[in-house]
């Protein structure tokens, strides 16, 4: 008997398999079903044992229901164009009835049957599919009171609160979906949450309903979890549904509710957390746009539908998801458009290529070259290396895919400028050599040949840049196209230039042979031209690294013959001399020492630059160091100007740096540091001095001379800081277009935003805050995200000047949920004083919502009392929040001891108003920089280097003078000799408050306490520096 | 899902069409590739949609059968995208598993398929190499914890397992590889035994740990066991050049390079074989030949440098070209073209297919051609400016070797050590000139065989002798 039950088993389930995947075979299936069935039934009516007869009829039940469904498959299959009601399916009904009414002879008659939770379950699970609820709800209740495993309760908990969310009520659904989630953890439990969730949606609790759907995103194989819809043959994945249904609750949490919850501050991280699977990723992220966009929200849209863009997809999926991110760039004004977006397009747009869809090709031509257009325009306006070569590459692709596109040549021009501007001067030669190839008016050849010479020169001045390849490339094309244009253009002026670059191209290159072969034509060519001295001394140069001197003096008389300028002649003729010198210098002995400075430095003077010159000078330097006359300075000097190569050119350099170190004289310092790094650049000091020199220029004000030096090291990043540090603006903002990253996004925002360019500054701002963290990035980051909200708050400011209106109400609060929405980023960027200005402008932000509130008038239609009965307690919950933020503004300062001026709003609850620009004030450059000195404190000084009093003398020198920084300087080097003394300190404490640098003079006055914690001096500094003054903000109510 | 398959275990094909599938596997099981086609070629007319998918299926089957790989497997990965997750799509990933594995192609396409979410479910044996995909596809774009996940997909002893095992190896390994890493790699590479395309790779590379250890001579008793074809012929010829060159075998260094400049290995063309015999000639003081190499890399790549010089589309270089279909992953591509064309070329040899599929088929891989190469030069565009980069930074270490060659030669006492080596005899016909004239295409055979007969002419610094 138990084999026969196993078999009838076997054999339904065997039907549903084929029933599912064999159409075909269906018939033959009934019939084999219907075999069964009677089968059964004599079974039933034969057998004996009791014990066994519920066992039968359950299997006769699930036959029945089996046949339901097979007739319903064929009878669909049998008549395909029927539509669903156009069919009578009152046989199947009825067969479904039989199958239930089977299971209702199970329970009533064998009451104890071990299987009747199953009996139940299958009986509500039939009922409800034909639409019987109540008395499937009925079944699932008596499954959930007969108290059984869990497994069985958790599962009529969850078919009751379907039924109860199919009826629309969606609390007393929820209720019972709890009941599933309160149960152990069961193969019903993600359902209950992922229902749940809807059941809150549909409840508008949008944040509990995000929370339940997080409960079905686990990070488990695709094993687990399977909607349920299978049994009805649609397979779908609960936790892509759950991540798919969560993005409307995400798009409308409160500002609040995103405060609390920074997890959700940024979707596309949010997002990318959560899924383990590229595909539901871009799925969601998708879903997630198209909300948004539906929401208005153009920005956020656009940016997860570029970010959705970028995970591979099917060709159809991507060309359409290509479509969307098109349209929603241009409802976002979007024009900044990211390498990889571009890239992406490229793919696509050469698989349409290769599978020779050119009519779909011809239908993306127009966006793509609108989205080019507008990325052309914004990138040259803000002009980010990054993004221009991002663009050339673009433009590369279009004129690949569409080489005979009628805006082709347009699209070659842009493609030239964009790599002119994003410093890739070889491509841009090539692009507009390419350019002057095609059919053009030979005026606008011209300009675009002049183009191409412009850009190869730069290339050719910037050539340490280059590889290998591009090296040969700009020196060949720069003489082909020399070639062409004297061919086209015989007469023109910039010939000449352009002739001689082509000697020197030889020259750098080393080839001297040709070198001197292009000057000498040259030479012939132009004898009186702008770079005629130059191509001379250059001419010479290639003889004389040839040891040619013989070539060298006679073609060098040659030229002297021709009608040169005299200043071309004078030049000349000291190149000259000087070989003649070397020549005597190979053969001069060496010289008497220890004479008096003055001797030798006559005996200088008349010698030239013989080595006689040489050494009369080196020993005139020493005998003046020696005794101590500052003198000596001006001495090495002339040595190093006329020796550059000299034998002791290294040892006198060396001393003056040490020497000027010891007189504090700190500018003249790090110049000679510099010249020490250009003449030894490969020397083990060299990159020691480099840092020291920047150092030294950045402690003694010489803001520019810094930020130079910073440039020719190619360290931008500190240009930066310092052009930042000094107010620099337009310097910053030029040299940031070149740092990649956040930094670069901020100090070139920053930039535009200091010289009030707020359009580019706030675009590059956004785009800063966005981007991922880097090293050293959070500070920077957090201000950018200060100065937005900043910003957002003078907009909701301006936005109150308009007559008072409900949409204007809205537009307001959209605004301050934004607002509300940066600083919450600013917050999770940990940044020290940002930190403390986030929750102070969170503050100041409170403070006015509840102000704009305070002074709303209601719509015609309402009575005031009834108006202020729904303002009143928003404006008390501003109130509160604007407390609860100055409160944590000032915990957060006093815990983590932070120094900002923000505190000070924050004490006085928004009275005081401070602004980021006050926050980051600009250290003063006294009148002079460097430090100020007189020949008498330097000769104390090289007698007593570690003397406080002459220390103290030179101070006062350069307080005299106002030179903050050069007092600065000074009092530091006091420190360092007296570091036991509080007086010390104070001095170094209040010049470092002169330049702005409190953090410094706090630290000063700290120290003084440390060594006399009764000295007022530094009681009184550090009082000074926390208590600074501000504007007040006009009293609440007033505006 | 997409990226995370779901394994069907015991997978079988269940047919569309169960009678003509029955009819077909009848005849594909006797090797009756006649009546097979025959049987496609009926229904052809006739089938609908997913039956028609079925037939191209059978097609697929029937190219893999007569060996057009290429064709096959090209075939088969049009097929799983545009029927994807149908049982013809899940038999077709089997053919793109198998080829992948035997023929070694290139895995862009099937990469690309395997990771936009068109299917989730596939044969478990199936699992690894799409598991391998995933893996493949995360692994550079920031997004390794993807790629981790993927991980108990590889089955640790398939082809793909082993593969993978192989490249996270080869990343690991140290830029100067010692002797426990040659250790490790020889235990790595009993795995890789029973999959003939790893098993050659591994000793490959292990011929080369050898030579970087010094050991040139085992490193010769490897490639002498291996038996190369196409661009790797030329390209383990030359590495047995360097050996031979290690162990002052100089004769037949010279020679095998000699061979890799005949006309025939343009496949294989390497521009360091011209610095390698300089080398060889600069050691053994044969001066003029220095400048004589020199010249000769000259008139074969000096056209080419003169047109990167001048700015011309690299793309438009066919030496360029060349190069870049002999670097890795490249030249994977390069190969599945070769091959195409081969297979173009035997298309009708044996059984001779019905005229007008023959045609079609003609045609057919005429396209395939135009787009594989078109898809190569597409992808390897960054390759391509690596090599010119290459060829002209070449150009100038030769001219800093003929400058030091030069030098040496006007030393009046060169300190060479050891100077032992003698010129050998002559083991073919020809004269005692110094280069062997190897022109004929029948040199494969001989490869090895021939040498350049060239003795040391450095003047020995006598016992004494001031530096």
């Amino acid at each position: 008997m138990k084999n026969l039950i196993v078999s009838l088993f076997v054999l339904i389930s065997l039907g549903a398999a084929v029933a599912l995947a064999d159409p075909a075979g269906n018939k033959a299936q009934l019939a084999k079903i219907q075999s069964s069935i009677e089968l059964t039934k004599k079974k039933i009516r034969s057998t004996r044992e009791v014990t066994f007869i519920p066992d039968l009829q359950f299997v006769m039940a699930e036959l029945l229901l089996q046949k339901a469904r097979l007739m319903y498959i064929v009878k669909k299959e049998s008549n395909p164009k029927a539509k669903p009601d156009e069919l009578d399916y009152a046989a199947e009904k009825r067969q479904v009835m039989e199958g239930i009414e089977q299971l209702r002879l199970i329970e009533e008659k064998y009451p104890n049957f071990s299987g009747l939770n199953k009996v139940l379950l299958t009986m509500g699970l039939e009922l409800r599919k034909i639409g019987n609820q109540e008395k499937a709800l009925q079944a699932f209740k008596r499954l959930a009171e007969r108290n059984p495993e869990a497994a069985y309760a958790s599962r009529a908990y969850l078919e009751i609160g379907h039924i109860f969310f199919e009826k629309k009520d969606y609390e007393f659904a929820l209720d019972h979906y709890k009941k599933v989630t309160a149960l152990p953890a069961g193969p019903s439990t993600a359902a209950a949450n992922y229902k749940a969730g809807w059941c809150e949606i549909n409840l508008e609790h949008f944040l509990s309903a995000l929370t339940y759907f997080e409960k079905v995103f686990p990070e488990s194989g695709p094993e687990t979890l399977v909607s349920e819809d299978q049994a009805e043959g649609k397979k779908s994945d609960l936790r892509e549904d759950a991540l798919l249904a969560s993005v409307w609750p995400y798009s409308e949490l409160s500002e609040k509710e995103i405060s609390e919850n920074p997890r959700f501050l940024k979707p596309i991280e949010y997002y990318e957390s959560q899924i383990q699977d590229k595909v539901i990723l871009r799925r969601t992220l998708r879903r997630l746009a198209q909300r948004l966009d539906f929401k208005n929200r153009a920005r956020e849209a656009s940016e997860i539908a570029n970010t959705a863009f970028l995970i591979q997809a099917d060709l159809e999926e991507s060309l359409e998801m290509m479509e969307v991110v098109f349209t929603m760039n241009r409802k976002a004004k979007r024009n900044d458009v990211s390498v990889e977006t571009f890239n992406r397009i490229a793919d696509n747009l050469w698989l349409l290529k290769e599978r020779r869809r050119e009519k779909d090709l011809k239908k993306y031509e127009p966006f793509f070259r609108e989205m080019l257009t507008k990325s052309h325009s914004f990138a040259l306006s803000i002009k980010r290396v990054e993004d221009l070569r991002a663009l050339v590459n673009a433009y590369e692709t279009y004129l690949k895919i569409y080489p005979d596109s009628k805006s082709a040549q347009g699209v070659l021009i842009n493609q030239a400028e964009a790599a002119f501007v994003g410093q890739e001067y070889l491509r841009a030669a090539h692009f507009y050599t390419q350019v002057t190839e095609r059919k053009i008016p030979k005026e606008k050849a011209k300009e675009f040949y002049d183009s191409a010479a412009q850009a190869y020169a730069l290339a050719l001045e910037n050539i340490e840049q280059l590889s290998l390849m591009e090296k040969a490339q700009a020196r060949t094309g720069y003489r082909n196209l020399t070639a062409l244009y004297e061919k086209s253009f015989p007469g023109t002026s910039n010939l000449e230039a352009m002739k001689f670059n082509i000697g020197k191209n030889y020259y750098d290159e080393q080839s001297y042979t040709q070198a001197t072969e292009s000057f000498l034509k040259y030479l012939a060519a132009y004898p009186q031209a702008p770079h005629t001295t130059q191509a001379a001394i250059l001419l010479m140069d290639s003889y004389y690294l040839q040891d040619d001197l013989k070539s060298l003096l006679s073609q060098g008389q040659r030229i002297l013959g021709l009608n040169v300028l005299p200043s071309t002649k004078s030049k000349l003729q000291q190149v000259m001399q000087e070989a003649k010198l070397k020549q005597v210098q190979s053969v001069a002995g060496e010289f008497a020492t220890k004479k008096y400075a003055e001797k030798f430095l006559e005996v200088a003077k008349n010698s030239g630059n013989s080595s006689l010159g040489e050494s009369a000078l080196f020993e005139a330097y020493n005998s003046l160091l020696a005794a101590g006359d500052g003198k000596f300075y001006e001495v090495g000097d002339q040595y190093l100007s006329r020796f550059r190569t000299g034998g002791h050119a290294k040892d006198i350099l060396n001393q003056m740096i040490k020497t000027a170190l010891i007189t504090v004289e700190l500018g003249r310092a790090a110049n000679y540091m510099l010249l020490y790094v250009s003449h030894y650049p490969e020397s083990s000091e060299a990159a020691n001095y480099k840092s020291q020199a920047v150092s030294l220029m950045e402690m003694t004000g010489q803001a520019d001379e810094a930020i130079e030096t910073n440039l020719q090291n190619k360290n931008l990043l500190h240009a930066a800081e310092l052009a930042a540090k000094f107010g620099r603006w337009e310097k910053m903002q030029q040299i940031s277009a070149n740092i990649p990253g956040a930094a670069g996004l901020y100090y070139q925002g920053l930039g535009f935003w200091r010289q009030g360019q707020k359009a580019e500054a706030l675009a590059l701002l956004q785009r800063c805050v966005s981007e991922k963290a880097e090293t050293g990035s959070a500070d920077l980051q957090a201000h950018a995200g200060v100065i937005l909200a900043e910003n957002q708050i003078e907009d909701l400011l301006a936005l109150q000047k308009e007559a008072f209106s409900v949409p204007l109400l809205q537009k307001i609060l959209e605004l301050s949920k934004n607002t509300n929405q940066t600083l919450q980023g600013v917050l999770q960027q940990q940044s020290g004083r940002w930190s403390v200005a986030s929750l102070a402008v969170t503050g100041r932000l409170n403070l006015e919502l509840a102000r704009v509130l305070s002074q709303a008038q209601p719509p015609a239609s309402l009575p005031v009392e009834a108006f202020k009965k729904i303002v009143d307690p928003k404006i008390a919950d501003y109130s509160q929040g604007a407390k609860a933020a100055n409160e944590r503004c000032l915990d957060l300062s006093k815990k983590e001891a932070i120094l900002s001026d923000y505190t000070a709003m924050c004490r006085t609850e928004g009275k005081i108003l401070v602004t980021e620009a006050a926050e980051m004030k600009i250290s003063p450059l006294g009148k002079k920089p460097a430090v100020s000195m007189t020949a008498e404190i330097r000769v104390q000084l090289l007698k007593a280097p570690k003397s406080v009093e002459v220390l103290k003398t030179a101070l006062k020198l350069n307080e005299s003078e106002a030179n903050f920084y050069g007092a600065y300087a000074v009092a530091s080097r006091i420190t360092e000799v007296d570091g036991a003394s509080a007086q010390a300190w104070n001095l170094l404490g209040k010049a470092a408050l002169k330049i702005s640098s409190r953090g410094e003079a706090l630290t000063a006055f700290q120290a003084a306490l440390k060594i006399d914690p009764a000295d007022s001096v530094a009681t009184q500094g550090i009082a000074q520096i926390l208590n600074p003054s501000g504007k007040r903000l006009p009293a609440a109510g007033s505006r | 899902m997409a990226q995370q398959y779901r394994a069907l275990p015991d997978w079988k094909y269940r047919a569309i069409n169960q009678d003509f599938w029955d009819d077909f596997e009848a005849a594909m099981k006797n090797k009756n590739l006649t009546a097979a086609f025959a049987l496609v070629s009926e229904r052809q007319d006739h089938a609908k949609s997913l039956e028609r998918v079925e037939l191209e299926l059978a097609t697929i089957l029937i190219l893999q059968e007569r060996g057009q790989t290429v064709l096959a497997y090209h075939r088969a990965l049009s097929l799983m995208e545009r029927a994807p997750g149908s049982m013809p799509a899940l038999r077709a990933l089997g053919v793109v598993d198998e080829l992948a594995q035997r023929e070694d192609f290139d895995l862009t396409e099937i990469q690309r398929l395997a990771n936009i979410g068109n299917f989730n479910e596939a044969p478990a044996e199936r699992i690894p190499l799409l598991s391998y995909l995933v893996i493949l596809e995360n692994k550079d774009a920031a997004k390794k914890k993807w790629a981790k996940s993927a991980e108990p997909g590889l089955n640790p002893n398939s082809y793909w397992g082993v593969l993978y095992e192989i490249q996270k190896t080869v990343v690991n390994l140290p830029e100067k590889p010692d002797e426990r890493d040659l250790v490790t790699w020889k235990v790595l590479a009993k795995r890789a035994e029973k999959f003939p395309t790893l098993k050659t790779k591994m000793l490959l590379q292990e011929a080369r740990f050898l030579q970087s250890l010094n050991q040139s001579k085992e490193a010769l008793e490897i490639y002498a066991a291996l038996k190369p074809t196409g661009r790797e012929f030329g390209r383990e010829m030359f590495e047995r050049a360097w050996n031979l060159y290690n162990l002052k075998q100089y004769s037949t260094s010279l020679g095998l390079l000699q061979t890799l400049k005949s006309s025939s290995m343009r496949m294989a063309i390497e521009p360091e074989i011209y610095i390698l015999a300089m080398i060889a000639y600069r050691d053994l003081c044969h001066y003029p030949a220095v400048h004589i190499m020199r010249n000769q890399y000259l008139s074969v790549f000096g056209s080419t440098l003169e047109k990167i010089k001048a700015g011309t589309a690299l793309e438009d270089l066919p030496i360029l070209a060349h190069l870049v279909a002999q670097a890795e992953p490249w030249s994977k591509m390069a190969n599945e073209i070769t091959l195409l064309k081969t297979q173009l070329n035997a298309l009708n040899s044996t059984t001779p297919y019905p005229e007008q599929f023959g045609l079609q088929l003609n045609a057919e891989s005429k396209e395939l051609e135009k787009i594989l190469i078109q898809r190569l030069k597409l992808r390897s565009r960054p390759e391509l400016r690596r090599q010119a980069e290459r060829l002209i930074a070449l150009t100038e270490q030769m001219q800093l070797l003929e400058y030091i060659s030069d030098l040496q030669e006007y030393k009046l006492n060169p300190t060479l050590d050891d100077r032992t080596y003698r010129s050998e005899k002559a083991t073919a016909t020809g004269g005692n000139g110094l280069f062997w004239a190897v022109d004929g295409e029948d040199w494969k055979d001989e490869f090895g065989t021939f040498k350049v007969l060239v003795s040391d002419r450095c003047p020995v610094r006598k016992r004494g002798d001031q530096k």
